[in-house]
């Protein structure tokens, strides 16, 4: 049981990771930020793409 | 809290001020010694004042009468007129003590401005070192501007330019008043500010007549319109054969640790769900696409190489006029170039294209250089089906294939840039690109450059492909199979329902059911394709990518494999892509167009391509 509920909670995890990566991304987000897939944050500052960052 | 006070670096393209910028604020954002790599303005906090001060970095201008979207923004910044920026309270005007001719024109339009002005009289060094002699102090006293001489990529010169800004941060804010630009671009008003700089030149520089022979003959040879094109030939045929040739051993290396990580999380945890999620979920997923890390920095390797010795600006000069008869120029060259990375920079970077027609056509052709992504796709599909074998004395069979889908996009891009330019009327733009000078690669910039590609490739291996592998695990493995069931496990799956359900739209393309379910997480990443191939063919413990490679060659045809690989080098664009195009072009329209005729190109590519091939090994 144990078992189950330690995939299923990286399952769902996984899932929230995706729906706000791709459908509500976080309002810090740079407004230039495409989404790239270049970092996996969400605020300008840390932003990693040169081309992309803007404060 | 005040608001901290703002400088902003301006100067021509190429001049050094993202390296300035990323001494004095710490940054490492990507610096190359070519034109229009800053393409946004970009913002720090300089290090080392005594009051906080933000630095802006902007993109590269000759004048502040603009001709392109990026050389816009630098203007729009400076004269306060961005919605939402403030306008910076110093201007610190970066030139290249190269090209002082060139920088002084864009300095005495700022100047013209009135406001407060320092001058980062930058890559010294260089000039010194062909002979250019200037009297800063004099110069300075001229026009009126406190100079700073730099040399920004080693940091000489910094710390002399950050007291100068400390002491300017230190005095009292002046009052906002209203500026306009008090030049016009009128043909008198241009001679004349030309007629003060050759002045200003006469007095207080003494350059030699000529550049190093070394450079002219050189140039002569790289840039000749035949030799020189056979000279780009034979680099990026060498560049695609160490992709594969040098590839090996690392691969390898990732490989069999990644296979004993397997190994090991088998034999300690006792079967189960868990046993297979971390195996053939976590492991597999992850570390299938991981292997895949040399490749991509042996190709980035070559990127930096050739951007750092000055010779990608070249490339664009000589590609201008076969460019220009696909309805293109060489300013096309380097977002397209871009993409070969990924295209959202790439499709960003086409701001520096001053005509709107050639920067639709560059974005909606720039996808098909093949990014970075569908490297591992192609690697793992070749090593499966390609023999590795030596061609004409010379030649890895693999890497030309490999050669052969990077020309495949090219070739596709430039008949697509035709058909489209020949649908509208044209303007003739020149491609006004400054030449830099051939110089030594550093270390140092090959160091940077390499560190940020491992780490946005091991970062997205680490989220957005994590986050993929383990739905795709999930939905490969939920719901098990019925008892009594006579078909593998994954049959029964959501995937496999899915898979069965799209695979009649892709039966003439020859795809089987297990590859349609790769194309869905692919839109998301493409490298996911294979930890997704790696999922659904139940690859686990064994050496991840000899194993997938094995379970490919023996379930799929050559004549497939051949086509899967022709969908990938026009597939429709992943998420990020299509989000870009649509904030670039404004237009949901050339979205829908660009998402439509891309998906339509990778059918009819992979269809022709199953066919002939079919016809051929039958």
């Amino acid at each position: 049981m144990w078992q189950e509920v330690i995939v299923g909670l990286c399952v769902i995890a996984a899932v929230i990771f995706l729906v706000r990566r791709w459908l509500f991304p976080s309002v810090n987000k740079s407004a230039a930020c495409g989404g790239c897939g270049g970092c996996d944050k969400t605020s300008a500052s840390s932003c990693s793409n040169p081309a992309e960052k803007n404060l | 809290m005040s608001t901290p006070i703002r400088f902003a670096l301006i100067g021509n393209p190429n001049c050094g001020k993202t390296s300035l910028f990323n001494r004095l604020t710490g940054a490492r954002a990507k610096v190359a010694n070519y034109p229009g790599v800053t393409v946004e303005r970009r913002s720090g906090m300089v290090t080392g004042l005594t009051q906080p001060a933000e630095l802006l970095d902007l993109p590269g201008t000759y004048s502040l009468f603009v001709t392109s979207p990026d050389e816009q923004v630098a203007r729009d910044v400076i004269l306060g007129q961005l919605p939402g920026e403030r306008r910076p309270d110093l201007l610190v005007a970066v030139v290249d003590a190269c090209n002082l001719r060139l920088g002084l024109r864009l300095v005495m339009e700022l100047k013209t401005l009135n406001r407060p002005m320092v001058l980062a009289l930058n890559q010294m060094d260089e000039a010194k070192r062909r002979g250019i002699s200037i009297d800063t102090a004099a110069l300075s006293q001229a026009i009126g501007i406190p100079i700073v001489e730099t040399v920004a990529v080693n940091s000489q010169g910094v710390n002399a330019l950050r007291k100068l800004l400390d002491g300017y941060a230190q005095q009292p804010p002046l009052a906002e008043g209203e500026q306009t630009l008090a030049i016009s671009d009128r043909q008198e008003s241009v001679e004349a500010l030309y007629a003060e700089i050759e002045s200003l030149m006469r007095q207080y520089v003494i350059a030699p007549a000529q550049m190093p022979r070394w450079q002219d003959r050189l140039d002569a040879l790289v840039m000749h319109p035949l030799i020189g094109l056979v000279v780009l030939f034979s680099i990026l045929l060498v560049i695609f054969q160490a992709v594969f040739a040098w590839a090996s051993p690392l691969v390898d290396l990732i490989d069999a640790g990644f296979s004993g990580l397997g190994e090991l999380v088998g034999a300690l945890l006792p079967d189960g769900i868990l046993k297979d999620f971390i195996v053939e979920g976590l492991i597999a997923g992850v570390g299938g696409v991981l292997v895949f890390l040399p490749q991509i920095l042996i190709l980035f390797f070559f990127i930096l190489l050739l951007e750092d010795t000055g010779y990608l600006t070249r490339a664009a000069f000589l590609l201008d006029r076969p460019m220009r008869g696909l309805g293109l120029s060489g300013r096309s060259f380097i977002p397209l170039l871009s993409s070969f990375a990924c295209a959202v920079p790439g499709i960003m970077a086409t701001r520096t294209i001053s005509d709107p027609r050639e920067r639709f056509i560059t974005i909606m052709v720039a996808p098909l250089m093949t990014c970075s992504a569908r490297l591992p796709v192609y690697a793992l599909i070749i090593a499966a089906f390609i023999p590795q074998q030596t061609v004409w004395g010379i030649f890895n069979l693999q890497g030309l294939t490999l050669f052969a889908l990077y020309f495949a996009g090219v070739a596709s891009a430039a008949l697509i840039a035709w058909i489209m330019r020949r649908r509208s009327g044209r303007e003739e733009f020149p491609l006004l690109l400054e030449l830099p000078s051939y110089r030594w690669p550093m270390a140092y910039h090959l160091f940077m450059g390499l560190r940020e590609r491992a780490w946005i490739f091991v970062r997205r291996v680490g989220t957005i492909i994590l986050a993929l592998s383990i739905v795709l695990w999930f939905l490969a493995t939920f719901p098990g199979a019925p008892e009594g069931a006579t078909q593998p496990a994954i049959d029964y799956s959501f995937a496999g329902q899915l898979g069965h359900w799209m695979q009649p739209f892709f039966a003439p393309l020859g795809f089987n059911w297990q590859m349609c379910i790769a194309l869905i997480p692919a839109m998301g990443a493409r490298e996911v394709a294979v930890s997704a191939l790696a999922t659904v063919y139940a690859v686990g413990e064994e050496s991840i990518d000899v194993a997938l490679g094995s379970a490919l060659a023996a379930s799929w045809s050559l004549p497939v494999a051949y086509a899967y690989l022709a969908w990938f080098v026009y597939a429709p664009q992943c998420i990020s892509t299509i989000a870009v195009v649509k904030r670039e072009t404004n237009s949901a329209k050339a979205t829908a167009f660009f998402t439509v005729y891309l998906f339509a190109l990778a059918y009819f590519a992979a269809w022709a391509t199953y066919q002939i091939a079919s016809a051929i090994v039958a």
